[in-house]
């Protein structure tokens, strides 16, 4: 048996997995009457239906043809990392190290995810953010961010 | 009947013009010309980052902004599809066709204004339609019950992947997917938390804000990651911001059908900005004595489409406000945050809060002669920050959800909760999964199940009630319709055909 369709053999697979996995949690859950609903009677149906879609769009994909199946399915790794890491290390860093610390740090670090990036541009442009944020998150909209790290007494 | 419009319009310009009103109506609509401007930001991750700074302000300034913000981003998407050939906002992908080529031809100022200027007139005509038409259907919603509104729901969901592009199949599939991660949490019927994965930030669910930034946020920075395009900006070539009359003669017309295919478009469910101006273009290809011109740079190419996406994106607001039935992503947005302020969407919001409803109704007109200021005398300013490269650019974007997502609940798990969610959203584009139709199941997950429940109890458990009551029945009818209508393989081929331009 031959793909046809790659975008969507990958769709449905996707959709066949969450699916199952909803049911699987679904039957966890009491289930009730049709009269007095218990928590796992409307995931079961979703989930029930979401596999049943996942396996169609799947058989699909083996038997019709597509013009555009091919897929550029090309993940770009680096900066996916760069991008997803930066956040982390962002929500990691703000309560011990405050808002200051973790833009300079989400700033820098997600540049490298462009390959134009320049490191130079990247401090100013941290710099400037860093004011523009400070200016309208924490003086302006009075929002309770920690601003800077921990062991400095404010 | 006319008295009492009357009157609430009265109110709601009474609402609307206040200093308070007045100055975030201005923050909303100047934000969303700036979106709309910049590629790479739409008004879904916008108002999902400002939805925290609204739970401080009172319900109707806070809606006034995000409301602006949306309608505002119309505006400013056209500029970008004009003057860089690369759409603004998703809804002015095909100005780019006609739009750029007028630029090119050195009519870039009749572009610029034409688009202004329809937009405008748009924009009021829709103010009106929903000041009229959202009363009676708010009067018709009083009489649902739960089965009523299940179906209904159905009929909405079912409406909204019949109007949208790409695969029907796997749009269905997305709405049963975000149902399912709508359930997520507490049940509030029974007190079992479902799908927590024993994590205890996800009792109160997965949090609207960091599902819409890792959906549409950043899963668009890293396709704008992949390849980088080269951008011609015809910022010299803007003089005259003016139309000949040739033009005029020939943008009037098309500036009215534009209007009214948009305002249409934008009451239906799955309805809104970028379904009509796709829809408006073909419309003014099908009409047009010369269609051959279209392409490469006709009037009415820019301004039948920039009229259609603002009467749609006001039109938009009437399912919203009237049955508490968003019709599209940033509906879905504008249901969480009136949830957040005590406001359950749906037919009472006129008559409980008659303020809310007019007041916004008001701030729309107000918006719109804010925006004709904003992109017309001021479009030098715009263009500007055209020059601003796409690497500074989504550094920020990041660094504004992450403080966004954050500010949501003083939470950094939900911070991180965008990274899973962006990975997932990264996967949908790559996959060809289009995201908005999860976020209107994500909204409505526990509102169908709740008058699911309702229904089922009140009828002893018997399903049959669905097809007795005859406006559910109806309703059923009319979705299982939609989808029959988009099966017949003549109907598919002209549904593909409608979004061809894009390509």
């Amino acid at each position: 048996m031959k793909i046809k369709n790659f975008k969507d053999f990958y769709a449905g697979l996707m959709f066949t997995l969450f699916g199952t996995a909803f049911l699987w949690g679904a039957t966890r859950y009491s289930m009730g009457a049709a009269a007095k609903m218990g928590p796992g009677y409307f995931p079961l149906i979703l989930g029930g239906l979401l596999t049943l879609l996942g396996v169609i769009i799947l058989i699909q994909s083996l038997v019709v043809e597509a013009a555009d199946g091919e897929v550029g399915l090309l993940v770009i790794v680096k900066p996916a990392i760069l991008v997803f890491g930066s956040i982390a290390a962002f929500a990691l860093l703000l309560r011990p190290a405050g808002l200051v610390v973790a833009i300079f740090e989400i700033i820098l670090v997600s540049s490298f995810a462009s390959h134009e990036a320049r490191f130079k541009e990247s401090v100013i442009s941290a710099v400037v953010l860093c004011i523009v944020s400070l200016a309208i998150f924490v003086y302006g909209l009075k929002l309770q961010i920690p601003v800077w790290p921990a062991f400095i007494p404010q | 009947m006319g008295i009492e419009l009357l009157n609430h319009l009265v109110l709601g310009f009474q609402t609307a013009l206040s200093l308070q009103n007045l100055l975030y109506c201005f923050v909303g609509v100047l934000l969303g010309t700036l979106i709309g401007v910049l590629p790479g930001l739409g008004p879904v991750p916008t108002i999902a980052m400002l939805l925290p700074i609204t739970y401080a302000l009172s319900p109707v300034p806070a809606l006034i902004m995000l409301a602006g913000i949306y309608y505002g981003a119309q505006y400013g998407g056209s500029t970008t599809s004009i003057l860089v050939n690369l759409p603004g906002e998703s809804s002015s992908i095909v100005t780019c066709l006609d739009g750029y080529q007028m630029a090119r031809n050195g009519r870039a100022g009749a572009a610029l204004a034409v688009s202004a200027l329809g937009s405008f007139f748009a924009g009021t005509f829709a103010t009106m339609v929903v000041a009229g038409f959202a009363p009676p259907l708010s009067d018709l919603a009083f009489q649902f019950g739960p089965t009523e509104y299940f179906s209904l729901m159905v009929l909405g969901l079912i409406g909204a992947v019949v109007l949208a592009h790409g695969s029907l199949i796997k749009a269905v599939a997305m709405i049963v997917l975000g149902l399912l991660f709508g359930l997520v949490g507490m049940d509030v019927n029974s007190g079992v938390a479902r799908y927590t994965l024993n994590v205890t930030e996800l009792l109160d669910g997965i949090n609207l804000v960091p599902l819409a930034m890792g959906l549409f946020a950043f899963s668009e920075i890293l396709a704008n990651l992949e390849h980088t395009r080269k951008r011609e900006v015809f910022t010299s070539k803007i003089k005259g911001l003016w139309l000949s009359r040739e033009e005029f003669k020939e943008s009037a017309p098309a500036v009215l059908r534009g209007t009214v295919v948009g305002s249409l478009l934008g009451v239906l469910p799955g309805g809104g900005a970028i379904l009509a101006s796709f829809a408006a273009y073909t419309v003014e290809k099908k009409v047009s004595r010369t269609p051959e011109r279209f392409g490469k740079g006709t009037i009415a190419g820019v301004a039948g489409p920039e009229s259609a996406n603002n009467a749609a994106a006001q039109t938009s607001f009437i399912p919203m406000l009237t049955l508490g039935i968003p019709s599209n992503a940033v509906m879905a947005l504008l249901v969480g945050a009136m949830t957040v302020h005590n406001i359950q969407p749906g037919p009472q919001v006129m008559t409980r809060n008659a303020e809310l409803f007019w007041g916004l109704v008001a701030s729309m007109w107000v918006g719109n002669l804010m925006l004709l200021v904003l992109n017309l005398p001021l479009i030098g300013m715009w263009v500007k920050l055209l020059a601003v490269p796409y690497r500074l650019l989504y550094t920020a974007i990041l660094l504004f959800c992450a403080i966004g997502v954050y500010t949501v609940q003083n939470n950094t798990v939900d911070v991180l909760l965008t990274i899973p969610l962006g990975i997932l959203g990264y996967l949908f584009l790559k996959l060809g999964c289009e995201p908005a139709p999860l976020m209107l199941g994500f909204i409505l997950g526990p509102m169908m199940e709740e008058n699911l429940r309702r229904a089922m109890l009140l009828s002893h458990g018997d399903p049959s009630v669905f097809i007795t009551s005859p406006l559910s029945a109806g309703m059923l009818l009319m979705a299982v319709v939609l989808l029959v209508i988009v099966l017949l393989p003549t109907v598919k081929k002209k549904r593909e055909v409608v979004f061809v331009e894009e390509e």
